[in-house]
C-alpha cells in the first residue's frame, strides 16, 4: 500500500494539492525583489535588452530597492493599453541602474611578480614568453570591490568580500567557487601568495556567513554551491607555504562546509551515503531568466516546470552547466536535450571523490590541530566515501568509475571525463594501483581518448551544450593529467605527459593566433576555442591560465612550442 | 636540402604520378628534410584511413546535434532568410556532394591538427603537402570517386586564402579579425551619402535622391548581367544532413544561443550602434556557408565551393542545368517550353516554391518557374527570363511552320540551339562592348583556343567571377523603376549636365519598388505591366557602378515582415563581402598582381585606379591595404574609359568570357559543321533591338539597348525591318524531299 502510494505520488504529483503548495514554499534564489525574482526582473529580462541575461542582474541600483520598485510601478502604470517596448524599458533601466561591473575599483596586486621563478623552469623559449604573458594576465583579472559596496550591499548584487580576487574573466566578473581552485594553483606558482590567501580567507568568511560557498560571488547564486574544492585549495596553499596556522584556523570551517554537503546533498545508495548536486529554490535562474523561461515553456504545468528549473540549477551547481551527462531521457539514455535534465537523480563520480578528498584533508588538518578524535572521525568519513565510490561507482565491466542513475538504478555507461576523476585525488585502494592502471589504459584505448588533436572531449555526445563534445576544458584536462600521473605507471605517465604537451600547445596556438586565452577549447582542433551552450565563449581566463602554470611546473623542462615531443605512433 | 633529393623521396613514398608539378611545388614548400620525412610517415595509408574514419564518425555525431537544434535553427517561411535560401537553393545532388566534401574537409583538418601543428609545420605548407594525397580506399573515397566528375566546382584564379589553410575565413594581416562586412557596407553608404549631397548641389553629375546615376547606361545592362550571372554561377548553401535549411540567427534577429548554432553558420554580426539596424534592435543576419565541391582527384586539402550551374553560356537558367531539369520545363509538344498561358508568352507557375511566401497586397499570386530558383529574384531579371522563353517558343513555332514534319524533339533542340546562339552573340558583342569596352570585347571574341590553351586552362567558372566580379550589377540597380511617357520622346540625359528628375516629380510614376520585389514577382499576365517594365528598363539610367548601393539593396534586400511585425531587409554588399571571405578569395591587391603584375606595397600605389575620395574611405575602413576585400576594391575602381567596370573586374570578367567560349565546343561561332554554319548565318544580322521588338509589344527600341536612348543612340521603329533585320530562319528549311 505504501509502495502504491509513492508510485502515485511520482506519476500524478501534479494532481496532489499538497505537493504544489510545497513547491510554492521553496525560497526564491535570493530575497531580492530586483535581482532574484519579481515583476521588475521578469519585465526587464523578458524584454531582452541585453544580449546576455547576466548583464542586467550585475547592474548597480541608483536608488534603494524599494524606491526603485516604486519607480518601476509608476513607469509601468503609464502603459494602460499596451506594454512598454524594448527601447522604453532599456531607457528606464539606464535611468535607474549603473552599468554592470560598477562595484570594482582599479587594483594592482601588491604581490605581483614580473618574473616568478616558474618561468625558469620552462626550457622552450616561446613557451617561456607565453608564460610571461600569462603572468601579466593576472593583472587584468584582478578585482577589488569599492568600500561603498560593503556599506550599501542592497544596491548591488555582488556579495561583498574583503580581499581582492582573481576572477575567471569575461561575463564572469566575480569570484567563482570551483574555478578558484585552479586559479589559486596558478597564483601560487606566480608567487602571488597573498592574493591566493586573500581569496581563501574570503571563502572562509563566506562559509561563516552563508554556511556554504555559493556558486559565485553574486546573491543570485546564493541558493546553490559548486563542487566543494575549498579544502583542496587550502591544502594546495598549505603544501606551498607550510602555513600550519591557516590550516588549523580553517579546519572547523571546512568541517562546517562538509556537514552542509552531508546534510543537504546526500542520499542512501545501496547502503552508502552518497552525494549529488541539487537545488532547493524556486523559479528560473535570475542570471539566465529568459533562457530558463524559454525551455520551461515546454512543460505542461507549473509543478513540472519548477522541477525543471531545479534540474537546471542543480546542473549549474555541478559546474557542468550544461551537459548530456545530466540527461536521462525516457529510455534511460543520455540522448535527450535540456528538457531531460535529471541532475538530481544522478550520483556523480567526481563529487563523491571530492568529498572523500575533503574528509581526508580535514582529517589531516585536525591532526595538525592535535584533535585526534576529529582526525579519526574524518578519516573514517573519507574511508566511507572511498568505499562508496568503489562499491557503487566503480564498474568492473567498463573498467572505470561511472555515474549512477537513481531513477533506472543502473550505472551510466557513457564517457565523461569525470569518470577518471578518482585518479586525481587517489580515491582508490593503493594496493590495486596496478590493476586500475591496466583497466584505465584499456578504457582510454577503447574510447579513443587519445585520438583527438585538441585534447580529451568532455563527453562523446555532440549535444550543443558546452560541457559536451567537442569542447575541452582546462580543469578536466588537468584532472586527467594529474590523475594519470598519480598512477605511477609508465604507460599512464607517458599518456599524461603527452596530453599535457597537447593541451599546452593547443592553448599556445590559440593564443598566438588570436591573442586570447579561452574558457574552453575544441577537441578536434589544436588551438580552436570552444562553443555551444547558452552564452558566447569567454576570454580571460582564470582556470585555463592556472592549469597552464601547473603544467609548466610539472613538465616545464620537456614541453615544446612546436610539439616535437609529441609521439604520433610512428 | 637539394630539391632533387626531396622529389625522389616524395616520388618513392607518396606515389605521385605527376613529377613536374611536384618539383615546382617543392620549391615553394618551406620544410626541412626531417619535417618532410615526418610528414611522409604521418600521412601513411593507415593514418589517412584513421583521418577519414575520424571525419565520418564526427559527422555521425553531429547528426545528433542537428536533430536537437532542428526546430530552432530552421528557416521560417516569409523571412529574409527564406528569400536568401531560395536564392541559393541546393538540389539533392549538390547536397550529397557537399556532405562528402565536408567529410573530406574534416579528415584534412584532422591531418592538419594532429600531424602538422604538432610538428611546427605551417598550415600553408601542411595543406599543400596533404593536397598531394588522394583519399584512401574507404567508403568516403569511393563516394568521392563516383561523384567527382559529374558536378561543377568553381575554379580559382588564385589559390584559396584561409586562415588555417583549409576553411577558416582569413584575418587581417595584423592577425585581428577583418572589419565586419556590415561595418564596411555602412561606412561606404554613409560617406557615399555625404558625397551625393555635395555633388548634387554642385550639379556636377546626374543624381537622384537615390544616388549617382550613370550618364549612359540603361537598366538593361544590370538586367542582362544578372541574367548572365544566373547562367554561369550558382552558389548554394549547406544544409543539415537530412536536407533541412539552416538559420544562424535567433528569430528576433539577434545572435542565437550558441547551443543552437549550426557548425555551418557564419552569421553577419551587426554592431549594436549600427545607424540603421539599431532602432530595429537587429544584431544578426543569417549567413550559412556555401556548399562545397569535391576536387577532381579526390584529394585532401583546402575547400572549394560548388557551382550549381554550368560553365557554358547555355541558358541553363532557362532550360535547367541537366536533362532531368529540362524535362520538367518542356511541354513535349511542338518543341515548346512550358508556359502558364496558351499564347506561350509567360513563364509557368510553380506554386510558390521559388517565391517568398509572405504575400502582401502589393504583390500578386504568381510565382514563376524556370531553370533556376532565382527566376523571381526581381522583376527585372524575371522579364528577361520571360523574353528568352518567348523567343524560344516563337522560334519553335516558326520552325514548325517551315518544317511541319519535325517532331517535338527536333523542334525543341533547334529552337534551343538558335535561342542560345542569340544570347551568346548579344553577350559577347553588345554586352561585352558596353561592360568591358569594345577593344577588350574584340580581344575576347578573337581569342584562339590553340594559342591560349596553356594560359586559360580552366573549363570552370571562376570563384572570383561568381562571388565578386559579376556582382557589380547590384550597384547599378535603382530603388524605383519609373514609368515613361508613351510617346517615347527622349527626354533625359542628352546633355551630360542634365540632372534627372527625382522620384515623385509627377510625370513619372514608379512601376515597381525594388524593396518590395525580391522573390515577390509581378503578374505579367497583365500585358501592360510587362511592356511598361521593359520600356522603363530600356529608358531609365542605371545607377553608377561604384561602391554605393540604393537603400533597397543595402538595407532592404529580401525585405520581409519579421518577428514582432518589424519590416526590414538585409544588406546586399555585406552578404557579398561575407561570401568572398567564406569562399576564400584572396584580398583585392592579390588580383592586381595577378592581372597586371603590379605589386601594391602602399596605399598610394592604388591612387591610379581608385579615386582619391574612395581611397580615403577604404583607408578609414581597413587597417591595411593588404586587407581590402576583392569586391570592395573592385567596385571602388574608376571604370575603364568607355567601359562599365574597373580594370580588375574587367580582368576577371574577361577571363571568364574567354574560358566559357573556348571550352564550349558547341559555342555558336566555334562549330564548323553544317549546323554551326547555319546557326551563325541565322543570327548574323539579328540585333538585340530586334530581339526586344520581337518579344515585347514595344513599338520603338533604341539601337544599343544597354545605353539609354539619345542622339547617338536613337530609337528605331520596330516596323523598320531594314534597320532591324529579322532572325533569318531560312537556313533551317528542309526540302520536302530531304525530310
Amino acid at each position: 500500500m505504501l509502495m502504491l502510494f509513492s508510485l502515485l505520488l511520482i506519476t500524478s504529483s501534479a494532481f496532489i494539492n499538497g505537493l504544489t503548495n510545497e513547491i510554492d514554499e521553496l525560497p526564491k534564489p535570493c530575497p531580492s525583489e530586483i535581482y532574484c525574482h519579481g515583476r521588475l526582473l521578469e519585465t526587464v529580462q523578458m524584454a531582452r535588452i541585453f544580449n546576455d541575461s547576466k548583464t542586467f542582474v550585475d547592474m548597480k541600483l541608483k536608488e534603494s530597492p524599494s524606491l526603485t520598485l516604486k519607480k518601476f510601478d509608476e513607469f509601468m502604470a503609464k502603459f494602460i493599453d499596451r506594454v512598454p517596448d524594448q527601447n522604453e524599458i532599456q531607457l528606464w533601466v539606464k535611468e535607474n541602474f549603473e552599468p554592470a561591473g560598477s562595484e570594482f575599483e582599479d587594483w594592482v596586486p601588491e604581490d605581483y611578480s614580473k618574473s616568478p621563478e616558474i618561468l625558469n623552469k620552462i626550457n622552450d623559449k616561446s613557451l617561456r614568453s607565453f608564460a610571461e604573458d600569462l603572468n601579466k594576465i593576472w593583472l587584468d583579472l584582478g578585482r577589488k570591490m569599492k568600500k561603498e559596496v560593503a556599506d550599501n550591499q542592497a544596491l548591488y548584487s555582488i556579495i561583498y568580500v574583503q580581499n581582492p580576487v582573481i576572477v575567471p574573466g569575461g561575463r564572469f566578473r566575480e569570484f567563482y567557487y570551483w574555478d578558484s581552485y585552479w586559479i589559486i594553483r596558478g597564483l601560487l606558482l606566480s608567487e602571488m601568495v597573498n592574493t591566493a590567501q586573500g581569496m581563501i580567507r574570503n571563502f572562509l568568511s563566506i562559509i561563516e556567513r552563508f554556511g556554504f560557498i555559493p556558486n559565485g560571488g553574486r546573491i543570485y547564486y546564493s541558493m546553490r554551491s559548486q563542487p566543494p574544492l575549498l579544502a583542496p585549495m587550502i591544502k594546495t596553499y598549505f603544501d606551498h607555504t607550510k602555513d600550519y596556522q591557516l590550516a588549523i584556523a580553517s579546519v572547523d570551517i571546512l568541517a562546517r562546509e562538509f556537514e552542509y554537503w552531508m546534510q543537504n546533498h546526500t542520499v542512501l545508495v545501496k547502503g552508502h551515503r552518497m552525494a549529488k548536486y541539487g537545488d532547493k529554490s524556486s523559479g528560473p535562474r535570475p542570471e539566465s531568466f529568459r533562457e530558463d523561461i524559454e525551455t520551461g515553456k515546454d512543460f505542461p504545468n507549473d509543478t513540472e516546470r519548477e522541477a525543471h528549473y531545479s534540474e537546471l540549477k542543480a546542473a549549474a551547481e555541478s559546474g557542468m552547466d550544461f551537459s548530456s551527462r545530466w540527461f536521462i531521457d525516457k529510455n534511460g539514455t543520455n540522448n535527450g536535450d535540456l528538457r531531460d535534465l535529471k541532475t538530481r537523480s544522478i550520483i556523480p563520480v567526481e563529487l563523491n571523490a571530492i568529498l572523500f578528498w575533503n574528509a581526508k584533508i580535514i582529517s589531516e588538518f585536525y591532526g595538525y590541530a592535535n584533535l585526534s578524535d576529529k582526525q579519526e572521525e574524518y578519516y573514517q568519513m573519507s574511508e566511507k566515501f572511498y568505499k562508496a565510490v568503489e562499491e557503487v561507482l566503480w564498474n568492473e565491466e567498463a573498467g572505470v568509475w561511472l555515474d549512477y542513475d537513481l531513477i533506472n538504478e543502473k550505472s551510466r555507461n557513457y564517457f565523461v571525463a569525470t569518470n577518471l576523476s578518482p585518479l586525481w585525488m587517489r580515491c582508490y585502494n593503493p594496493s590495486k594501483r596496478q590493476y586500475i592502471s591496466d583497466r584505465v589504459v584499456n578504457y582510454i584505448n577503447e574510447n579513443n581518448l587519445d585520438s583527438f588533436p585538441g585534447g580529451v572531449p568532455t563527453t562523446m555526445n555532440n549535444s550543443g551544450e558546452q560541457w559536451d563534445k567537442p569542447n575541452v576544458w582546462a580543469p578536466f584536462q588537468h584532472m586527467l593529467i594529474v590523475g594519470l600521473d598519480n598512477l605511477e605507471d609508465d604507460r599512464t605517465k607517458k599518456i599524461a605527459q603527452e596530453w599535457a604537451q597537447r593541451w599546452v600547445l593547443s592553448n599556445y596556438i590559440a593564443y598566438k593566433d588570436t591573442g586570447a586565452m579561452y574558457e574552453k577549447y575544441l577537441a578536434n582542433e589544436l588551438g580552436g576555442h570552444g562553443g555551444g551552450g547558452e552564452y558566447e565563449v569567454q576570454k580571460g581566463f582564470g582556470w585555463t591560465n592556472g592549469v597552464l602554470f601547473d603544467l609548466f611546473d610539472r613538465y616545464g623542462a620537456v614541453l615544446s612550442s612546436s610539439g616535437v615531443n609529441l609521439d604520433q605512433n610512428f | 636540402m637539394k630539391k632533387t633529393t626531396l622529389s625522389i623521396i616524395l616520388m618513392l613514398v607518396v606515389n605521385l604520378n605527376n613529377v613536374s608539378s611536384l618539383e615546382s611545388d617543392i620549391e615553394e614548400l618551406n620544410l626541412n628534410f626531417n619535417q618532410i620525412k615526418r610528414l611522409i610517415a604521418s600521412f601513411s595509408n593507415e593514418n589517412l584511413i584513421k583521418a577519414v574514419n575520424f571525419a565520418t564518425e564526427s559527422t555521425d555525431s553531429s547528426k545528433s546535434l542537428e536533430h536537437r537544434i532542428s526546430t530552432k535553427a530552421k528557416i521560417r517561411n516569409g523571412t529574409i532568410s527564406h528569400s536568401q535560401f531560395i536564392e541559393s537553393l541546393p538540389n539533392n545532388d549538390t547536397k550529397k556532394i557537399d556532405s562528402v566534401a565536408q567529410d573530406i574537409l574534416k579528415a584534412s583538418s584532422y591531418l592538419l591538427n594532429l600531424y602538422c601543428k604538432t610538428a611546427g609545420i605551417s598550415n600553408k605548407d601542411c595543406v599543400k603537402f596533404m593536397s598531394k594525397y588522394t583519399l584512401p580506399e574507404t567508403k568516403l573515397g569511393l563516394k568521392c570517386f563516383q561523384m567527382r566528375k559529374n558536378h561543377h566546382a568553381y575554379g580559382r584564379l588564385l589559390p584559396a586564402s584561409y586562415q588555417d589553410g583549409l576553411h577558416k575565413i582569413r584575418r587581417s594581416i595584423s592577425k585581428k579579425e577583418l572589419p565586419l562586412p556590415r561595418v564596411i557596407s555602412n561606412s561606404l553608404y554613409t560617406s557615399g551619402l555625404n558625397e551625393i549631397n555635395q555633388r548634387s548641389e554642385n550639379k556636377l553629375i546626374p543624381t537622384t535622391s537615390e544616388g549617382v546615376l550613370d550618364r549612359k547606361l540603361s537598366l538593361s545592362a544590370a538586367q542582362w548581367t544578372q541574367f548572365l550571372e544566373h547562367d554561369l554561377s550558382k552558389t548554394v548553401v549547406r544544409s543539415m544532413s537530412n536536407g533541412a535549411s539552416i538559420e544562424c540567427c535567433d528569430q528576433e534577429s539577434v545572435s542565437i544561443q550558441p547551443r543552437y548554432l549550426h557548425p555551418s553558420c557564419l552569421p553577419l554580426v551587426i554592431p549594436s550602434d549600427d545607424s540603421h539596424y539599431r532602432q530595429l534592435r537587429v544584431t544578426c543576419l543569417n549567413y550559412v556557408r556555401s556548399a562545397l565541391a569535391v576536387n577532381d582527384q579526390c584529394r585532401f586539402g583546402s575547400i572549394n565551393q560548388l557551382n550549381q550551374a554550368t560553365s557554358r553560356l547555355d541558358l541553363s537558367q532557362l532550360y535547367g542545368i541537366d536533362e532531368a531539369e529540362q524535362e520538367k520545363l518542356r511541354r513535349f509538344q511542338q518543341g515548346l517550353l512550358l508556359t502558364s498561358t496558351d499564347d506561350g508568352s509567360l513563364l509557368p507557375n510553380n506554386l510558390e516554391h521559388f517565391c517568398s511566401s509572405s504575400s502582401s497586397n502589393e504583390t500578386s499570386n504568381v510565382c514563376y518557374l524556370s531553370g533556376d530558383s532565382r527566376v523571381n529574384a526581381n522583376p527585372l531579371v524575371t522579364s528577361l527570363y520571360t523574353i528568352f522563353l518567348r523567343s524560344h517558343n516563337q522560334i519553335a513555332q516558326k520552325l514548325r511552320r517551315m518544317n511541319p514534319k519535325w517532331n517535338d524533339n527536333q523542334l525543341f533542340n533547334v529552337a534551343k540551339y538558335i535561342n542560345v546562339a542569340i544570347y551568346q552573340k548579344f553577350i559577347y558583342n553588345d554586352w561585352a562592348n558596353v561592360v568591358l569596352g569594345k577593344r577588350t570585347a574584340l580581344e575576347i571574341r578573337n581569342k584562339n583556343f590553340d594559342h591560349d590553351v596553356k594560359k586559360y586552362k580552366s573549363d570552370k567558372v571562376s570563384n572570383e567571377f561568381g562571388t565578386a566580379a559579376v556582382k557589380f550589377y547590384n550597384t547599378m540597380l535603382p530603388g524605383d523603376v519609373l514609368s515613361h511617357q508613351d510617346d517615347f520622346t527622349t527626354m533625359t540625359s542628352q546633355s551630360s549636365e542634365n540632372t534627372i528628375e527625382a522620384r515623385g516629380s509627377g510625370k513619372r510614376r514608379e512601376i515597381l519598388k525594388l524593396q518590395d520585389s525580391f522573390y515577390k514577382p509581378r503578374d505579367f499576365s497583365k500585358q501592360q505591366i510587362f511592356d511598361q517594365l521593359m520600356n522603363a528598363i530600356l529608358r531609365q539610367n542605371s545607377m553608377a557602378v561604384d561602391n554605393s548601393y540604393v537603400d533597397d539593396l543595402s538595407l532592404q534586400l529580401y525585405r520581409s515582415k519579421m518577428f514582432d511585425n518589424k519590416v526590414f531587409g538585409g544588406d546586399s554588399l555585406a552578404f557579398d563581402i561575407q561570401r568572398t571571405r567564406d569562399h576564400g578569395l584572396q584580398p583585392y591587391i592579390s588580383y592586381i598582381k595577378k592581372c597586371f603584375n603590379i605589386r601594391v606595397t602602399r596605399w598610394d600605389d592604388l591612387r591610379n585606379i581608385i579615386k582619391e575620395e574612395d581611397l580615403a574611405k577604404l583607408r578609414s575602413i581597413y587597417e591595411s591595404f593588404h586587407d581590402i576585400d576583392l569586391i570592395v576594391g573592385g567596385l571602388s575602381e574608376i571604370p575603364i574609359e568607355n567601359a562599365t567596370v574597373g580594370p580588375t573586374f574587367s580582368c576577371i570578367l574577361s577571363d571568364q568570357l574567354i574560358n566559357s567560349r573556348l571550352f564550349d565546343e558547341t559555342f555558336y561561332n566555334r562549330k564548323t559543321d553544317d549546323s554551326g554554319e547555319k546557326v551563325m548565318k541565322t543570327v548574323e544580322n539579328y540585333s538585340a533591338t530586334r530581339f526586344i521588338c520581337d518579344n515585347t509589344h514595344l513599338k520603338m527600341v533604341q539601337k544599343n539597348i544597354f545605353h539609354i536612348p539619345s542622339d547617338e543612340n536613337p530609337l528605331i521603329d520596330c516596323s523598320d525591318y531594314e534597320k532591324l533585320p529579322k532572325l533569318d530562319l531560312s537556313y533551317w528549311l528542309v526540302m520536302q524531299s530531304q525530310a
